[in-house]
């Protein structure tokens, strides 16, 4: 893989557990550094597993804390949900014209992390298993399942709303 | 044992997740099952879907330009670990679009070892990205780059290593040009960069000459970038002489460049995105298409043509004391390139000066000193200067500041040249406050926010803690901000004081176009209750000069462009009374020329201030602020009658005398009076407006006999005209400007006349046609 390959996915990936840009790019950064400074027999080659790992850690302790932090002030949220949406919105409006990434919402996290991982990040059910903490079994049916749920929801949309095309018309 | 469409082991097989045993197995069942097999198609069209989908919205993220460049510098400090390798180095320095940069950083360092010169580096990783947004065809810039003879052993040595960093048929060939000593590192901006039997390619925008090293004066590295059928020779020689040769041919597309030193430096793409990285000390140049979206836009301006007194007796303009064209085309020079015509706006560039006109003493908040002379430019032409000199008012006895600073923090204000430096100069201001003023502050980027609520000037910490708390990040909104700041202004709005909204931007100012014009309007009705609207520009890349121009013209307030901390001095604390403090508004100009002395006449500047006649006498009709100190400088070419315009592009008028016959002028047009100045001016705090008159009489001097403020002020216009490549330039070149402003230098306190020539000269050197080039 390459590195700009592991930039954006590590951002994004950070983005899907903490849904803002800003601390997605800080918490990909963080993980850069880390790696700069981590031995690399540590590490392992390629880095794939050890970056995930250290990513999502850092994700899910600053996603905790704000949990913890219930006086965020309001504002705050809302202009980074504002910031946040403007790289999702672009894809969303030059790609997404089946809107499997508008199904995507109707997953569960659990799901959603899962799918994410598989056929984003291109991870073995293993090496989601020790990501996640889930069972490779787990994994498995999580995978089978959701894109059994998928199809299910991309066909309704198709019932229902044949172009799709249109929702991500840009704001004005 | 039968398998469901719904057991998990079907898309485990897909995915290659089953072990030997269950695949076979499950390959038999799917051989005899249809229902199962059309279920795995169904899987698999899925997993596509997905790949494709998850792959384009991820695509997009990355790290912020400044974060890439932090993660690229502690990559290269690690790799410089003994015996330490790095997993993710290899994958860093093998990305598809970048293979070419390991194999000219291998050439680079064979360089260093040959010619001990200073090379390369790269690390880019946000400029990969953007490959994703840069794909139009008219952006593309071919570059190539001429390796010396020299260099064609270190090419050989490092050809090897090239080779298995590229594919098989791409490899990178020196071209000879002996003297020349070339070293190239490319930072892509738009991605794909990669070798070929002609040269290194990009169809990134952006190119890194390191400079040469003294040892190898006086020779020059050279680069050759070609695009859309154009080609751009850019050849570095010393550091302090970049030069740009030819010209890019590509209609819509300029040049930039930076000098860069060893460190973070940055470059905006043509989609206006700011990239960053770490590179050794070198000069970028950047390819930006001028016609994308984000990139600088500067309103067309056709210079003012000569009009004949006879039918046109009057001219009549709004005052303007902008500085932003100066500020902005400085920068372009120090970068060693010249800047856009448009981006030229001479009044600007006159009123950035200070002359040396006398301090008002009666009641009238200014004085007007008008010289006519021989014009420098047209022997057969005069020359009226006009300058109105301001009253100075001391900080002591200032009206009291509500001041609300409305700062953009959008994500590309995070350059050192951007937010940093408006936290630097907005502190200078505060620092100059007295107590009972007050300050607050309003940031907006996807949202605005009240960052500080209004406080008084007597907790200056609190203030300056608030500005250098301020960070950068996400998109822009600068309607939401703007208003939110009207609003704190209104809120704490003092009587008699000075309510003031000051907007620090790099120009991308996001309002849509249906609410541009509520906008303006807005502006003017805040303005008309008494908060006025002061805008600053700061950085490049994006800046929105005329929609800025147009916006604080409309807020009765100043446009000024900030482009160093020496500007910011100048404008937050030496002069920051003129900036703050409004001694006269709608301030009105009209001239009525003596048909006996002037046949024609032109403004030079202030194209966009004119105004009609009728608009002098009209009280409802806006016009230009004049702040405390603050001079306005404005010069006429004056063709005497009897000399025909050298255009020849108006016929004689065939049913009136021209020039006017003498029996139908008054006994004035007889007296030596060339001109007459009406001044309009209402007081600041408003009321209907006073009138003053003053008249001008031919000197008969040639320009050498007339004073530094004309001298200083003809060698500016003149600038302005070369640059502006004017069709009324006349005889004005850069020996003439040089020697104007060199006899008129004056005391110069500020150095500003000083730094006036030194721009002057290198433009001098960048004008110097293509074939003498390097022979100073």
């Amino acid at each position: 893989m390459t590195f700009q390959t592991y930039e954006s996915r590590m951002v994004h990936y950070a983005w899907t557990i903490l849904g803002d840009l800003e601390s997605a790019r800080d918490v990909a950064q963080d993980t850069f550094l880390k790696l700069c400074h981590q031995e690399p027999h540590k590490v392992g080659d390629p880095p794939a597993a050890w970056l995930y790992r250290v990513c999502r850690n850092r994700a899910l302790d600053l996603y905790r804390q704000r949990k913890n932090r219930p006086q965020e002030p309001e504002f705050l949220l809302n202009e980074l949900a504002s910031e946040e949406a403007d790289p999702a919105r672009d894809s969303e409006r030059h790609e997404d014209k089946q809107g499997i990434l508008q199904a995507m919402k109707s997953l569960n996290e659990k799901e959603q992390e899962v799918v994410r991982l598989k056929f984003l990040h291109e991870l073995s059910y293993k090496e989601i298993a020790d990501l996640t903490g889930l069972k490779t079994g787990n994994v498995g049916f999580i995978l089978h399942s959701s894109l059994k749920k998928l199809r299910l929801i991309m066909q309704d949309q198709a019932a229902t709303n044949p172009s799709n095309a249109l929702s991500g018309a840009p704001r004005v | 044992m039968k398998t469901t469409p719904d057991d998990p082991r079907l898309s485990a097989y897909l995915f290659e997740e089953l072990g030997p045993k269950e695949k076979a197995l499950l390959e038999k069942e799917l051989a005899d099952n249809p229902e199962l097999r059309s279920e795995l198609e169904e899987l698999r069209s899925l997993e596509k879907q997905l790949q494709t989908s998850l792959k384009k919205e991820a695509e997009v993220f990355g790290l912020s330009a400044t974060q890439s460049a932090a993660v690229a510098r502690a990559m290269s400090e690690s790799k410089k670990r003994p015996g330490f390798r790095l997993p993710l180095l290899e994958a860093f320095f093998n990305r598809p679009g970048l293979s070419f940069a390991c194999a000219v950083l291998l050439v680079g360092l064979c360089l260093y070892a040959v010619r001990d010169m200073v090379v390369i580096s790269n690390s880019f990783l946000a400029a990969q990205r953007e490959n994703v947004v840069t794909s139009s065809p008219d952006a593309v810039a071919d570059m190539m780059v001429e390796l010396p003879v020299e260099t064609e052993t270190a090419l050989e040595q490092a050809g090897e290593s090239m080779e298995q960093a590229q594919p098989v048929s791409d490899t990178v060939t020196g071209s000879g040009s002996s003297g020349s000593v070339p070293m190239v590192s490319d930072i892509p901006l738009a991605g794909k960069l990669f070798a070929s039997k002609d040269g290194i390619r990009s169809d990134g925008a952006s190119l890194l000459v390191p400079p040469s090293s003294p040892a190898n004066k006086p020779s020059s590295s050279q680069a050759v970038a070609r695009g859309g059928g154009s080609e751009i020779t850019i050849v570095s020689g010393e550091r302090s002489r970049v030069r740009v040769q030819g010209e890019l041919l590509y209609p819509k597309q300029y040049v930039s460049s930076q000098v860069v030193d060893e460190g973070v430096y940055t470059a905006t793409n043509n989609k206006g995105a700011v990239l960053s990285g770490y590179a050794d000390a070198g000069y970028m140049y950047s390819f930006m298409p001028k016609n994308k979206a984000a990139n600088e836009a500067y309103e067309s301006v056709v210079d003012n043509p000569f009009k004949s007194v006879g039918e046109e007796p009057l001219s009549t303009f709004s005052i303007d004391v902008d500085t932003a064209s100066y500020t902005n085309l400085r920068r372009f020079l120090n970068q060693g390139l010249l800047p856009p015509p448009n981006a030229v706006r001479i009044e600007e560039m006159l009123n950035y000066f200070s002359y040396d006109y006398p301090q008002p003493v009666g009641e009238a908040p200014f004085t007007v000193s008008m010289e006519v002379a021989a014009c420098p430019w047209n022997p057969k032409h005069q020359l009226a200067h006009v300058g109105i000199q301001g009253r100075n008012v001391s900080s002591t006895k200032r009206a009291p500041l509500n001041l609300v600073f409305l700062i953009d923090v959008s994500g590309s204000m995070s350059d050192e040249n951007k937010l940093p430096l408006v936290k630097k100069a907005l502190q200078l201001l505060v620092k100059n406050l007295n107590p009972t003023d007050r300050v607050a502050l309003v940031t907006y980027a996807g949202n605005s926010r009240l960052a500080l609520p209004s406080t008084p000037a007597t907790q200056k910490t609190k203030i300056l803690q608030a500005l250098e708390n301020l960070e950068s990040g996400g998109s822009t909104n600068g309607e939401g901000g703007i208003l939110r700041a009207y609003d704190v202004a209104r809120e704490h709005f003092i009587r008699k004081g000075i309510n003031r909204v000051i907007l620090a931007t790099d120009g991308d100012f996001n309002v849509g176009v249906s609410n541009r014009e509520e906008l303006v309007t807005m502006i003017q009705k805040q303005a008309k209750s008494g908060v006025y609207l002061n805008i600053f520009g700061f950085g490049m890349g994006n800046l929105k000069d005329a929609t800025l121009e147009q916006l604080a013209n409309k807020g009765n307030g100043i446009y000024g462009y900030i482009d160093s901390y020496q500007e910011a001095r100048k404008v937050f604390a030496e002069q920051v009374n003129s900036t703050l403090i409004t001694i006269a508004k709608d301030v009105k100009i009209q001239i009525e020329f003596n048909p006996a002395r002037v046949g024609a006449y032109r403004l030079i500047g202030y194209e966009n201030r004119m105004l009609n006649k009728e608009d002098f006498n009209d009280d409802r009709k806006d016009a230009g602020e004049i702040g405390a100190g603050h001079s306005v400088t404005a010069l006429y070419e004056l063709i005497p009658p009897g000399v025909g315009l050298d255009d020849g592009k108006v016929d004689p008028l065939k049913y009136q005398m021209n020039p006017v016959e003498p029996s139908r002028l008054t006994a004035a047009a007889r007296s030596r009076e060339v001109m007459t100045l009406k001044l309009r001016y209402k007081e600041a705090g408003g009321g209907s407006s006073k009138l003053l008159k003053f008249e001008a009489l031919d000197s008969g001097y040639d320009w050498m006999e007339s004073s530094n403020n004309f001298r200083f002020a003809a060698s500016v216009a003149a600038f302005g005209m070369v640059l502006r490549d004017s069709p009324h330039r006349g005889e004005s070149d850069f020996p003439l400007i040089e020697k104007l402003a060199q006899a008129a230098m004056g005391k110069d306190p500020d150095g500003y006349r000083r730094e006036y020539l030194r721009l002057v000269r290198s433009a001098a050197e960048m004008k110097r046609p293509v074939g003498s080039a390097g022979q100073r």
